[in-house]
């Protein structure tokens, strides 16, 4: 029976070799970094504590003014990102791509703004607000990439990606005391993605490219636990991601 | 004061783009990839006042956009900016409103967008070129909403970040026909009060965050 099974396990080897040996040959790969940058990463950045205060859109409608107040705009976050690329184009027209990205909020998040407080009528107080996530993502995607002369070669592909947030706020009112949420998990947002590679020669290209992620991850509880405030919330991944680098190909024949 | 600074606004900034559209290409012919371009384009859901409050079923406002473009390229890089003026070619209605405290009833907002986009171009043989490039925008808005029974004028400003994916055709050795989809996420601070008594704070903004897609010619001076 040994014998057999190895007997097996050599002739699967064999055939996935076989296999893999055509569009391998017919193969060449590619190695890139990028930076860019995320608009709204993290959508509104709704959570539960937001509807304590009469907020239902998060970060959108959590902003008020009134005169006599001194408030600021609270915007949502602007995400920075680098990340590197491996593509493996098979028979000229079929790719596949594995990235792995970091991102970062870089703008946006912080300000201050009013709430109602739960005294009779209407009794406004400042309350300073702070929002701010980063996101690990690893987008792997299949598609068809369509070359132009030895130029350019622009690509489209879909697929999904396995992405880990760590999302914080904190709402403090100007009468004291601080309400924190803190939240981290990870989801499998599908993602679309156009990409194109400007040839400066055989070896290196300079690329753009334009991802769509659409996902998010289960509901996730607040972890602080001193605020006295449970609070639930999304991490959301949804949203355009922008990107530029430059990329070195390997031929494989 | 605000009613006239809506007025103002909107026409010096028609006027600066009449005198850059009829100064830039003449002193443009000196240098060699920069195109002028005129466009007409459309923005669907202009304000996103569904996003803004989930109680509201809404009849979304559609823009019509006039504008004008400056593409510079730069070998494969390209720089693009140029001005587009937003006017409502339908305006918002809110058909239903679950959100008592909230009673917004009609909406019309025109805006100018000022973006700029930095990118890379793919040129496509002798035929054209597709481009793709990430950048800023600076809108301006002015408008009318109706809430609870009251018309009120409104102005707003926000800066956003997004992206712009093209396509230019080439007609000529100097003229292309271009398609472009900009997608911008922008939005205001709370910059009117809608909300029902006792609440007297401003809490509405204007969201300038959506698709825009834009046909036009460009005209590039050698």
């Amino acid at each position: 029976m040994p014998c057999n099974k190895a007997i097996i396990m050599r002739t699967a080897l064999l055939v996935i070799l076989a296999v893999a040996a055509g569009p391998l040959h017919a193969a060449s790969f590619s190695l890139g970094a990028q930076a860019g940058f995320v608009p709204s990463l993290g959508g509104n950045l709704h959570s539960s504590t937001h509807e304590t205060i009469g907020v239902y859109n998060g970060i959108d409608g959590i902003n008020k003014s009134l005169d006599g107040y001194d408030t600021s705009t609270i915007n949502r976050l602007l995400g920075a990102s680098g990340g590197i690329v491996l593509k493996a184009t098979f028979y000229d027209y079929f790719l596949v791509r594995l990235g792995g990205n970091f991102t970062m909020d870089v703008r946006g998040g912080s300000g201050t703004t009013l709430y109602d407080t739960p005294a009779p009528g209407f009794t406004p107080e400042l309350l300073d607000c702070t929002y701010s996530m980063y996101v690990i993502d690893a987008p792997l995607t299949a598609g068809l990439a369509v070359p132009f002369w030895k130029d350019v070669r622009i690509a489209f592909s879909c697929g999904a990606a396995f992405a880990y947030g760590n999302y914080k706020n904190s709402l403090r009112p100007e009468s004291g005391g601080d309400v924190k949420g803190k939240f981290r998990g990870y989801g499998f947002p599908l993602v679309l993605l156009v990409e194109g590679d400007y040839f400066l020669n055989a070896k290196v290209s300079i690329t753009a490219s334009l991802a769509y992620y659409r996902g998010s991850t289960d509901i996730r509880k607040d972890r602080y636990r001193t605020d006295g405030d449970t609070d639930f919330a999304r991490i959301d991944f949804t949203g355009y991601r922008f990107s530029m680098g430059a990329s070195r190909h390997f031929y494989s024949r | 004061m605000r009613n006239n600074r809506s007025r103002v606004v909107p026409r010096l900034l028609t006027a600066c783009c009449a005198i850059v559209v009829f100064l830039v290409p003449s002193s443009a012919r000196a240098q060699q990839y920069l195109g002028v371009g005129f466009h007409v384009g459309a923005h669907h859901d202009v304000g996103n006042m569904s996003s803004y409050n989930s109680g509201f079923e809404i009849e979304p406002q559609t823009s019509c956009i006039l504008g004008v473009s400056f593409k510079a390229n730069l070998d494969f890089l390209f720089l693009r900016t140029g001005v587009d003026i937003a006017f409502p070619l339908t305006g918002g209605d809110v058909l239903e409103n679950s959100d008592p405290t909230d009673p917004v009833e009609k909406y019309s907002i025109s805006y100018t967008g000022l973006p700029l986009f930095l990118g890379i171009n793919f040129p496509v043989f002798d035929i054209g070129e597709f481009y793709l490039g990430g950048g800023i925008a600076y809108f301006l808005a002015t408008g009318t909403v109706t809430h609870g029974g009251t018309e009120d004028d409104i102005s707003a400003s926000a800066l956003g970040f997004g992206f712009i994916a093209g396509m230019q055709l080439r007609l000529t050795a100097a003229t292309r026909l271009y398609m472009e989809w900009e997608y911008i996420d922008a939005r205001s601070g709370a910059t009117m009060n809608t909300s029902a008594a006792p609440a007297t704070w401003d809490n509405l903004y204007i969201d300038f965050t959506g698709h825009r897609i834009l046909l036009g010619i460009m005209y590039y001076a050698m």
